[in-house]
């Protein structure tokens, strides 16, 4: 898929250190903008790869199951009960871990994954409040996907992390009212469903034209992991220029093999289909990136769309999105 | 969602098993071994050239057509049941004897090629209408509409897929993946050009008869 990317710089780019009453540093993030065409009569597959700001950042002083402490935080002035909010660590060994936030104190953060294993007191984090569906497509649809009932409306596939997804798409009226709702969740408001930085959605494009998206956001500058579970797992590239499947480096996370063993991505290739890459291993398709059925032409150069399915067929693993090497942001 | 995979809960999360629009075409299997590469009707190998189709039959049941493949017109009409599903492959593209071609296509819920059989026609000139033997091979998976994906293998090489028209009985040679035991052979299909020779001999023989 051709994305046209741009990343605002001079006066829109900036990176302000701001210092809180509460003795935290919180870092904005370069923002900008970018378009994704939404093709009519198929599935696509993307992600705005642009965050919200960092709302409290600082560095664990104490872990207890999924609870963490930051005793020089106040997360109580910097987001509301309720609302999706994300923490990512952005230091040590698992650095660029992502988790959702279930609920917090003024000092405290309740993970819904116990990551106690995974990080240590000391480590650095940042928190933002995470990309819903109004967040992505405006309160009102200002991206203007075609709105009516569920069997008419464009639909928004969000992935649910168990390998299923709830679908959402803009009610025009009737028995679900207007807003944004889940497909079979009656009137209920789905405008603050969440969508993280990590995962890629799929819009079922109903109306009959292509249609242009903008998404507006702050760029991630630092890697990113995430859990992938086997089968298929809708991605994100999270930052929001080209990365080639050589710079991502996936290869080192994902299994190996030929076309049939490893792990596959599938990246969108514009009209609803995919072009399939693996890691080859030898054989007839030598070592390297290869596309399936393409031989042992070297794929390394192909870029990653914005958002790709990682297709894993082992168990259970968690890859790092990385930022380009030399990428200056 | 955001999630990381932690060991000890690994246990708790759930297989995805979406449905995946991309199939794969191919003769071989690296991983076994296996390989069904293509030889002509008289057991001559096809190390490159050819053609290799995937699709369905708009016909619930093609045997008729298949049945019908004993002139041209019986050609024609086969073909003009087929619904193609991508591009085609030669064989021996990337590697001598085999082929393989990863085929993406948006499949709607409405397309005619949901709930169908997945063939592959394989022809031993650059089109299938202008092949003079053919090959018809049922796989043993069906179109599916994307469901947000889907995703198939047809690999005739597999035990599973059924040989309509041809024969599982063609030599082995070598291939780039090695010897292999036996090929797919190619069935004669009448050709245009020689239904046109035999049209013009039996005209002039009445001809002659009237003379």
């Amino acid at each position: 898929m051709k994305i046209p990317s741009r990343i605002l710089t001079g006066a829109a780019l900036f990176a302000a250190v701001l210092s809180s009453s509460f003795a935290q540093t919180a870092t904005t993030k370069p923002v900008g903008y970018r378009t994704e065409t939404v093709k009519t009569g198929v599935f696509n597959l993307l992600s705005s790869n642009l965050d919200n700001p960092v709302g409290a950042a600082g560095t664990i002083d104490a872990i207890a199951a999924t609870v963490l402490t930051d005793n020089e935080a106040n997360f109580s002035a910097a987001f509301v009960n309720g609302e999706a909010i994300t923490l990512k660590i952005t230091d040590g060994a698992n650095a660029g871990i992502t988790q959702d936030v279930t609920g917090f104190t003024a000092t405290t953060l309740t993970t819904a994954q116990d990551i106690s294993s995974l990080i240590a007191a000391g480590v650095k984090y940042e928190v933002r409040k995470t990309p819903t569906v109004a967040s992505t497509f405006g309160a009102t649809n200002s991206a203007g996907l075609l709105e009516g009932g569920a069997a008419t409306a464009d639909v928004v596939w969000i992935p649910d992390g168990a390998g299923g997804y709830t679908r959402v798409f803009r009610s025009n009226g009737g028995l679900q009212g207007i807003g944004w709702r889940r497909v079979g969740g009656g009137a209920a408001d789905a405008a603050t469903l969440p969508i993280a930085i990590t995962d890629a959605i799929f819009i079922q494009r109903r109306g009959g034209t292509d249609l242009p998206v903008v998404f507006t956001g702050h760029v991630q500058t630092t890697a990113t992991k995430t859990g992938v579970i086997t089968g298929f797992n809708p991605t994100s590239r999270v930052i929001p220029v080209g990365l080639s499947l050589t710079d991502s480096a996936l290869q080192t996370e994902l299994t190996q093999g030929a076309a049939a063993t490893a792990d596959l991505l599938w990246n969108p290739n514009g009209t609803g289909g995919y072009d399939r890459y693996f890691w080859s291993t030898g054989g007839l398709q030598g070592v390297g990136w290869r596309s399936v059925g393409g031989g042992s032409t070297d794929r390394g150069a192909v870029a990653l769309a914005s958002g790709f399915l990682v297709q894993r067929r082992g168990t259970a693993t968690n890859v790092t999105l990385r930022i380009p090497t030399g990428l200056d942001l | 969602m955001n999630k990381a995979i932690i060991v000890a809960v690994l246990g708790l999360l759930t297989t995805s098993v979406s449905e995946a629009g991309n199939i794969l075409a191919t003769n071989f299997d690296e991983v076994s071994g296996g390989q069904r590469p293509i030889s002509t009707a008289t057991g001559a190998p096809i190390l490159t050239g050819g053609i290799v189709q995937l699709g369905s039959f708009q016909s619930a049941d093609p045997s008729a057509l298949i049945a019908g493949l004993t002139s041209p017109a019986g050609l024609a009409a086969l073909l003009a049941d087929f619904i193609t599903f991508g591009s085609s492959s030669p064989i021996g593209g990337d590697f001598s004897g085999l082929y393989a071609g990863d085929k993406s296509v948006a499949i709607a819920a409405d397309s005619a090629l949901v709930g169908k059989s997945i063939y592959t026609l394989i022809g031993n000139a650059a089109t299938l209408g202008g092949s003079s033997q053919l090959a018809i091979v049922r796989d043993n998976e069906s179109f599916a509409a994307d469901n947000p994906v889907f995703e198939a293998l047809a690999d005739i090489s597999a035990g599973s897929s059924v040989i309509l028209f041809g024969s599982a009985t063609g030599p082995g040679f070598e291939t780039a993946l090695g010897m292999s035991t036996s090929s797919l052979a190619l069935a004669p299909v009448p050709e245009p050009m020689s239904a046109t020779l035999l049209l013009s001999g039996l005209a002039l023989l009445a001809r002659r008869r009237r003379s």
